[in-house]
């Protein structure tokens, strides 16, 4: 069964009222109009709730096994059923998409960048994605950004690295950001060391996460600058560091390792990141002038 | 004491009334689309300006722990242009169906024009059509007339007056909207409209039934304190608290709820975006205490 089949079926089984029901399967087959498929998206916000989605473990485990990056969990049913809608309308061009975004509120392009990714020639939406980084708004960078493999498939070198400095910059949870050391780049470290000396010039402190983009890219220039910086870190810093020292074939820094006599214990990126996250620390807070 | 604003511009205004507002407990606003001080020339100007009330105001107000909501509509005095009139009327659709829009509004007449009245009759139909309440702005110049004009054209379009907030009302037509069962709004503005000690007297005389006050607060020279000012001086002069609570909060909610998209649970536990729906309700929430989320929530550019 097709994504597309699949999806219509759970929306059509969540929806308890037969006439919400009867609406949604009637609008997946018959819009014919940009103007028809633009009301009938903006309609969801009355029509359909916002309720979790009330499925079984049989049914998510027949969605994972056969689109295993798609995770339902992270779904409402109006974000579904806008899902349908988009990947259901056979008209739907970058143009028309591109407008939609346009007269979108905030909980519709939330739903729209969710669902790019699953489309038919995703790829062709690149431009809009890309441009919807652009925002102030930290939902809509989050369904760009985090959980969703959109911009590590398609975003080009540079937009890649523009996406992971907004990240850092806004503070957003790094590890929940799909295929992050898979994109890690040279280009990305030195933007990221540079934007630590930025911080650290002002006495702000920089995310822990930062160190997985440059773990890898570290020279022994760059090594010399961190070291001085790990005796004033607090734990999740020196966590951070450490674990990019032991990742490191950089002599400097075996060196400088086994000169210390500390106990390194295994941790992933994701749980530094997830530490972190968890303990909300403001970075902006405790060192602000 | 809680307040809510339901009129005021905030596009026009600053982080600073923000704080202000906040910190003087309003605890939700309502945005009516008008115009921006100078006639718009472009479909697109209106576009921009719809998506804005509709997204980024709301978010910026919630940095301040501050419920946003709206009314779409075509106001008046651009409804003069007539070409472009129907071109907005096209978008109002996309807009009006969205998470905050509680009313079809501001509209209603300006120099009580015949392309007013015709875009004023194609949006009450427009409300009919999506279930929505209507905010009707009364004129500045010749406004008794314009103010009964209004009620009459809405009747004759079969609208239930409870669905209608006829707003910036004085003394001159406050006893025939109230009679006739609007929502009956005060506008507390300098200069062009209703005073704060005007506004007391006017309680004292009719009540608190169905009438409410809001600041339309905007480019001009205007107050966006002046809900709770208003409130203070009511308390000042002895008009109960209940009475006041109506006037400044709960009329407010009851005539915008009827739009489905208002409700106290919007804010009474602080005002937040859909995290919940991205990090499945964990403990990294911001906006349960909005004036923490400031930092963190407002991009530095």
């Amino acid at each position: 069964m097709r994504l597309s089949e699949l999806i219509k079926e759970y929306c059509l089984n969540e929806l308890q009222d037969e006439k919400t029901k009867s609406w949604l399967d009637q609008k997946l087959h018959s819009i014919k109009t940009d103007q028809d498929f633009f009301i009938s998206f903006a309609l969801i916000n009355k029509k359909i709730p916002r309720d979790h989605l009330q499925l079984s473990p049989a049914q998510i485990q027949t969605i994972h096994l056969k689109y295993p990056e798609f995770n339902i969990e992270n779904w409402t049913l109006d974000q579904l059923c806008r899902f349908s809608l988009l990947m259901y309308y056979s008209l739907l061009s970058v143009k028309s998409l591109t407008k939609l975004i346009s007269v979108a509120d905030t909980r519709e392009q939330i739903s729209i960048f969710k669902s790019i990714t699953y489309l038919e020639n995703a790829s062709h939406f690149t431009p809009i994605v890309v441009n919807g980084i652009r925002t102030n708004i930290v939902d809509i960078f989050d369904a760009i950004a985090l959980k969703n493999p959109f911009a590590a498939s398609y975003f080009s070198q540079d937009e890649w690295n523009q996406m992971i400095l907004k990240a850092v910059f806004m503070e957003r949870p790094i590890y929940q950001i799909k295929n992050i050391d898979q994109r890690k780049n040279e280009k990305l470290a030195h933007i990221l060391f540079d934007y630590a000396r930025e911080r650290w010039a002002a006495s702000r402190r920089v995310t822990p996460e930062l160190w997985r983009m440059i773990s890898g890219y570290i020279t022994e220039k760059l090594f010399v600058e961190m070291i001085k910086k790990i005796a004033e870190g607090n734990a999740p810093d020196q966590k951070a560091m450490l674990k990019l020292i032991q990742e490191s074939n950089l002599d400097a820094a075996q060196q400088w390792l086994s000169s210390q006599s500390i106990e390194i214990e295994p941790i992933s990126w994701n749980q530094i990141g997830s530490d972190f996250w968890h303990n909300n620390q403001a970075l902006q807070n405790t060192s602000k002038a | 004491m809680k307040f809510i604003d339901p009129h005021i511009h905030m596009t026009s205004r600053t982080t600073n009334d923000y704080e202000a507002m906040s910190k003087a407990g309003i605890v939700a606003i309502i945005e009516p689309a008008f115009w921006l001080g100078q006639p718009r020339t472009e479909v697109g100007s209106f576009k921009d300006y719809f998506s804005s009330i509709v997204g980024w105001e709301a978010f910026r107000a919630s940095q301040f722990g501050i419920k946003h909501y709206c009314t779409i509509g075509l106001n008046s005095k651009e409804a003069n242009n007539e070409s472009l009139a129907e071109e907005v009327m096209e978008l109002l659709p996309l807009f009006a169906l969205k998470d905050n829009v509680v009313a079809i509004g501001e509209i209603g007449y300006d120099d009580q024009t015949a392309a007013e009245d015709k875009y004023f009759r194609a949006q009450i139909e427009l409300a009919k059509e999506l279930e929505l309440p209507i905010l009707v702005h009364t004129p500045h110049r010749d406004k008794k007339k314009g103010t009964l004009r209004s009620m009459d054209v809405l009747e004759e379009h079969g609208i239930d007056p409870s669905t209608v907030i006829i707003d910036h009302n004085n003394e001159e037509t406050v006893e025939s909207v109230l009679e006739r069962g609007y929502w009956t709004a005060f506008t507390i503005y300098p200069n062009t409209k209703m005073g704060s000690e005007r506004m007391v007297a006017v309680v004292e005389k009719y009540g608190s039934n169905k009438i409410f006050i809001d600041s339309s607060a905007d480019w001009g020279v205007s107050d966006p304190l002046s809900v709770p000012k208003t409130a203070k001086l009511m308390l000042d002069r002895g008009i109960t608290s209940e009475i006041v609570q109506a006037v400044c909060y709960q009329n407010a909610l009851e005539a915008y709820a009827q739009s489905g998209n208002m409700k106290e649970r919007d804010w009474s536990h602080g005002v937040r975006f859909d995290q919940s729906v991205l990090y499945g309700g964990n403990s990294v929430l911001r906006g349960q205490n909005p004036k923490k989320s400031t930092n963190s929530d407002i991009v530095d550019n």
